[in-house]
Order: C-alpha cells, then sequence, then structure tokens
C-alpha cells in the first residue's frame, strides 16, 4: 500500500481534499463536543446530587427533629429509586448516623462523623456533604455517595451518536466529492485525451476543445486550442510545401528515368557493358525516387482531403492479375515460389481498380523486399459482405512493436526508414482501402513471415448481375 | 487532600464528641428536655388558620395547663428566636379554670399536663372546634379527642396524633410530621 499522494489521479486528489478537510473537521468537533462534555459533568452531576440531597434533606426534617429513626431510614431509603447512588448515611446534629443506605443490617464503612458541607470526585466516584437545615437550625448531615456511570454512559452515547453523524456526513461528502470532482476533472480528462490524441499522431487538428468557463482549465483549454491552431497552419503549411516540391520534381524526374530507359533501349548507340550497369543502377534509383514522389503526393493529398474515389464493379481475380504483372519475374528471379489461390472464385467487388491494385502492389512489393527464400502467396477469399485478397510471405516478419505503428505515416521518420523507403505505402495503403469502404490488416509472426489482408465490399446491386 | 480530610475528621471528632456525649446522657436524664423541644418544633410542622391570629406579627401562644413539667425549659427555647416571622409566648395555667376558657382557646399549642386527666373531657370540650394544637402525655390522649400525644417508650418519645381532630381545629399538618406520627389503630 506503498501509494504516493503526488501520483494519485486528480480526481482521487480532490475527492481525498475533500473527504478529509470535512472528517477533519467533523472529527474535531467531535472531540470539543466530548471534551466539553466531560469538563460539564461534574457541574452538572454537582447540581444534580445537591437537588437530590436537598430534596431527601427536606424530607427528612421531621425525622430528624422528633428523632423518629425509622422514618428517616424509610426516607433515605428512597434513594433506591436512584441507580447511580451507592450509599448515603443520615446524621444527626450532634453527628450520629441514624439513617443509611443500602439497608445491609449495619452502617456501611463511612465515616463515623460528618466532614463539612462540600462535594468531592474522582475518576469512579463522587461524595457530597450537605446539611439539612430547618430554618436556620442545621438538623443533620446527609453523605451521598454516587457513581460516575452517568458520565461514562453519557460520554458513550455522545460518543455513539458522533461516531454516527460520522460515518453518514463521511458519506455525504464522499458523495458530494465525488460530484464535485466530475466537474473539475472531466474538462480536464478531454483536454488530456485531445493532447494524447495529437502527441500519438492521430488526432484531428481541425477540432477545437470546449471552453467552459474562466477557471485555469478554461484557460488550459484556451491556450490548448491557440496550439492545435498554430499546429494546423504549420501543418497546412507543410502539406503545401510537400505538394508544391513533389509537383516540381515529378515532371523532372520522369523525364530523367525516360531518357535512362531510352539509352538502355539502345537509342543512344550501343552501350559498353559497364555504362549499360551504371544506367541500370540509375534506373534503379529513379524508380524507387518515382514511387517516393508519387506517395508523397498521395500522403499529400489524402491529408488534404481531395483524393477521388472511382469505384467500379471488378472481379477479384482482375485485380490481383494486375497486380502480380510486375512482379512475377522479380519473384522467380529471387527464387521464390509464387502460389495463386482462390483466383476462380466467381464475384464482383465495388472498387477503385487503380487504388486497389496500386495497394496490392505496394504489399507484394514489401512481401519480396523481406523474404529471401519459400514462396509468396496471394489468395482470394469469399467471406460474405466481403472479400478478402491476403498477400502472404515466408519473410522475416515483424515484431509486436512494429506491428503498433505500422499504419502510420510516423514511421517515415523511425531508424528503418532507410531500408522500406519512405515506408508510407502502407499508410497510403490503408487510407485507400478505408476510402472505399475496406480496410488492411497484418498478422504477423517475427522470423515466419507476415500475411496482410486486403478486404474490399462485395458488389451488392442488380447492375453485376449480367456482366 | 487525604491528609487533610484525615485532620479534619480528628478535629471535628476532638471537637463534636464531648458534645454528643454530653448531649446523650442529658437526654437520658430529663426526658421533658426533648418534650419542650417538640412543642416549640409543632410551630414548624403545622400551620393555623389565619383566624387564629389577630395579625401577621402576633404571636404563637403556647400555653402549659395543670402542673407544669419544663420549668424554665419553654421559655429557654424559645426566647428571643423567631419562628415563622413570629415570637413565642409561654403562658402558664394553673388546674383548670372554667373562667379561663377563652384564654385556654386563644393558645396555639397547649400542653394538659398529667394532673389534668380527670378533667380531660370538659377541658376538650371547651376547646372543641378551636385551632389548638393540643399536646399531652396522657395515655391515650387521641382517643379521647386530643390531637397529639406524647408516649415514652424506652428512651425514645413517640407521637400520636388524631388526624380527625386536627381537621375539626382546623390544623395544617405537614406531610413531613404525619410521617413521624403515629395514629391508634396503626400497630
Amino acid at each position: 500500500m506503498a501509494w504516493n499522494f503526488k501520483d494519485l489521479a486528480l480526481k482521487r486528489k480532490i475527492f481525498l481534499i475533500a473527504v478529509a478537510s470535512s472528517t477533519l473537521s467533523l472529527a474535531l468537533a467531535s472531540c470539543l463536543i466530548l471534551l466539553n462534555e466531560r469538563l460539564t459533568f461534574p457541574g452538572i452531576l454537582e447540581k444534580q446530587l445537591l437537588n437530590l440531597a436537598t430534596l431527601v434533606g427536606d424530607n427528612c426534617t421531621a425525622a430528624l427533629t422528633f428523632n423518629d429513626e425509622k422514618t428517616a431510614q424509610e426516607v433515605v431509603s428512597t434513594l433506591h429509586n436512584n441507580p447511580h447512588i451507592l450509599e448515603a448515611v443520615l446524621y444527626d446534629n450532634r453527628g450520629r448516623v441514624v439513617a443509611w443506605f443500602p439497608q445491609t443490617g449495619t452502617p456501611p464503612a463511612v465515616p463515623a462523623r460528618p466532614l463539612r458541607e462540600g462535594i468531592w470526585m474522582d475518576r469512579d466516584k463522587a461524595w457530597l456533604y450537605h446539611y439539612v437545615l430547618a430554618g436556620p437550625e442545621r438538623l443533620g448531615t446527609l453523605y451521598l455517595v454516587s457513581d460516575m456511570q452517568e458520565m461514562n454512559s453519557r460520554l458513550l452515547n455522545t460518543a455513539m451518536a458522533t461516531g454516527v453523524v460520522l460515518v453518514v456526513s463521511l458519506l455525504l461528502s464522499a458523495l458530494v466529492a465525488d460530484r464535485l470532482q466530475r466537474r473539475v476533472t472531466e474538462p480536464l480528462q478531454q483536454v488530456v485525451e485531445k493532447m494524447k490524441g495529437i502527441a500519438m499522431g492521430e488526432g484531428n487538428l481541425s477540432e477545437r476543445l470546449e471552453v467552459d468557463g474562466r477557471d485555469e482549465i478554461g484557460q488550459v483549454a484556451e491556450s490548448f486550442n491557440t496550439f492545435v491552431h498554430k499546429l494546423q497552419t504549420v501543418d497546412e503549411m507543410k502539406q503545401n510545401l510537400i505538394s508544391v516540391v513533389s509537383h516540381q520534381l515529378k515532371t523532372p524526374v520522369a523525364e530523367i528515368n525516360g531518357y535512362i530507359e531510352n539509352m538502355l533501349d539502345g537509342l543512344s548507340g550501343e552501350l559498353a557493358p559497364r555504362q549499360r550497369r551504371y544506367l541500370e543502377e540509375m534506373r534503379e534509383i529513379g524508380l524507387e525516387n518515382y514511387r517516393m514522389i508519387c506517395d508523397l503526393l498521395s500522403v499529400s493529398k489524402i491529408e488534404r482531403g481531395v483524393i477521388a474515389i472511382t469505384a467500379k464493379e471488378v472481379p477479384p481475380r482482375r485485380l490481383v492479375e494486375l497486380a502480380i504483372r510486375d512482379y512475377e519475374t522479380s519473384i522467380r528471379r529471387k527464387g521464390l515460389k509464387l502460389v495463386l489461390e482462390g483466383l476462380d472464385l466467381d464475384v464482383r467487388v465495388l472498387a477503385d481498380q487503380d487504388k486497389t491494385v496500386e495497394t496490392l502492389r505496394n504489399l507484394m512489393n514489401n512481401s519480396l523486399k523481406f523474404t529471401d527464400q519459400g514462396s509468396i502467396t496471394v489468395r482470394v477469399l469469399d467471406q460474405g459482405a466481403e472479400v478478402a485478397l491476403e498477400v502472404e510471405d515466408t519473410g522475416l516478419g515483424m515484431s509486436p512493436t512494429t506491428l503498433e505503428s505500422l499504419f502510420t505515416k510516423n514511421r517515415v521518420l523511425g531508424a528503418e526508414a532507410s531500408r522500406a523507403g519512405a515506408g508510407l505505402g502502407l499508410f497510403i495503403a490503408k487510407r485507400f482501402m478505408k476510402l472505399q469502404g475496406g480496410d488492411v490488416t497484418v498478422t504477423s509472426r517475427l522470423g515466419k513471415g507476415s500475411c496482410f489482408r486486403v478486404t474490399i465490399p462485395k458488389a451488392t446491386g442488380q447492375e453485376g448481375m449480367g456482366t | 487532600m487525604t491528609r487533610k480530610s484525615l485532620i479534619l475528621i480528628f478535629l471535628l471528632a476532638f471537637l463534636t464528641g464531648p458534645l454528643g456525649l454530653r448531649a446523650e446522657s442529658s437526654r437520658a436524664v430529663d426526658p421533658y428536655e426533648l418534650e419542650a423541644a417538640y412543642l416549640v418544633h409543632f410551630l414548624e410542622f403545622v400551620g393555623w388558620p389565619e383566624s387564629a391570629f389577630a395579625d401577621p406579627k402576633s404571636p404563637y401562644v403556647i400555653g402549659v395547663l395543670g402542673e407544669d413539667p419544663f420549668g424554665e425549659k419553654l421559655s429557654r427555647l424559645t426566647s428571643g428566636r423567631l419562628f415563622n416571622g413570629r415570637t413565642v409566648i409561654i403562658k402558664k395555667f394553673g388546674g383548670y379554670d372554667p373562667e379561663e376558657g377563652d384564654d385556654l382557646r386563644a393558645c396555639h399549642v397547649l400542653f394538659v399536663a398529667g394532673s389534668e386527666k380527670d378533667r380531660l373531657p370538659i377541658i376538650l370540650k371547651i376547646l372543641r372546634r378551636a385551632p389548638v394544637l393540643t399536646v399531652s402525655e396522657i395515655e391515650k390522649f387521641p382517643l379521647y379527642g386530643g390531637i397529639l400525644a406524647f408516649d415514652q417508650e424506652g428512651k425514645k418519645i413517640r407521637l400520636y396524633v388524631n388526624p380527625k381532630a386536627a381537621k375539626g381545629a382546623q390544623l395544617q399538618f405537614s406531610a413531613r410530621l404525619l410521617q413521624v406520627c403515629r395514629t391508634y389503630g396503626d400497630d
């Protein structure tokens, strides 16, 4: 139970503070009440005993005057009605014991003669000497011994009552504190969630927090909104920059690639073997660059929300055939086996052909890149309302931590970016498929291989039946 | 604290011890000392009707009829003292004399001595309905129509009362006094 107040959630802190302060003040009040009870009791007891002694004494005046011990005894015996009186003795004016209580035949062991008038107390008992007077004449003295049970039971009652009050108010204050802390922590929680979202790169920068009130939380929310607005501006500038730069780069790179292709095709004359090798390397690099620029443009379009989807009914087989066309030779050249399954499935999907093929190519490209032996399987599966296209390899596989951020564009900044190209492919693939009502998911085991699954909704309309 | 109270006890024992002894012995010698005191104390425990006094300041009258056994005891007990704001006059009558009937009826307390035993019916007849507390040591005095009787029982003096007679005389006995009195037929 070694918890630290610092580490508690704010709502727990507020709750604790509220409950603790109310408990503390109530406990203090209870202590004061008990203390007051304890301090005032002797005065109350003294008054009570004095009243009792006066009453009994007055009833004894005739008995004392006319030396009637029997009557005196009767009067004194009435004290048995008071459970707190332990002993009582009535002396006459010569200090002789006339009557006593409790009646056990012999007087109890009490002072043989009365002391001066007064009251004495200790923890368990109180003693009282009271003169029995008739006018100015002193007829005798009444001696009373009382227990302190009454005080103890009063203290107990008070303690119990305050205890009950304490518990009830504890519950009430807990209830109130619970309600109050929500008003403080819920807006704060909202701010925290939004901040986390943006920090993880999942938040939408165009969203704003509702500012409610001018308290600290309201100020935090406002500052946060300003901050997000600035971030949004910067983000837009970045997108525009990427868009502009990519456009400017795309055409020259395509042109360079075209010239390289021409040269390799022998349009500029016979090439020496070394020239050919260099040109082939340049072609590789050029194509890589071109693809990266295209990816950047795609991302930019996705982020600006200007991607257009043109969905048509297509058989999945066609999508697969278009996707693997460019890779068949590369796969064979690398000594891998290409396995095709379920291509004869007679269904149609509603898909943007270009973007879906682009997605599949992307997956093929990845599998080829990360698989050094074994096979690559492309599979078509009927899944009821949708069709799944799987690309499974026997390659390196991925660790769970890699899987977590696989479909985000943040990976571009990661250490593995150099090997995986720009690393934007999977981000784009997922966005493309989501825009069509599909998805891209992955299962993978490190060292065993990965399986990417593209889902596309089936064509449902009548229009697909005949064609 | 304990030491103090011990000292106090000793001190009190010293002071009150001899007094107590003397009181004890004197009472054993003279029961009339006690009876005289009782007669005076009755003033405190009995209420008389207003008609028994000429005015609020007029004194109580304690009368002794017949051979007086008290001597100076009564005047010693009452002289210079106020009872309910009144002084007390002691009046001594010799033997019963019909001439003094009105004076007898003017007493508040009348002690009928043993010497008047034979004339009791006539005395009580004169005092009939008068607000006079009749007290006597004559045996069975209340049965004759008297109000209070002293009955010496060993060392003690018992009080017997006739509540009916007290009521007839318009006397208010305090409950405390009645508590210490017996009536014939009680025991």
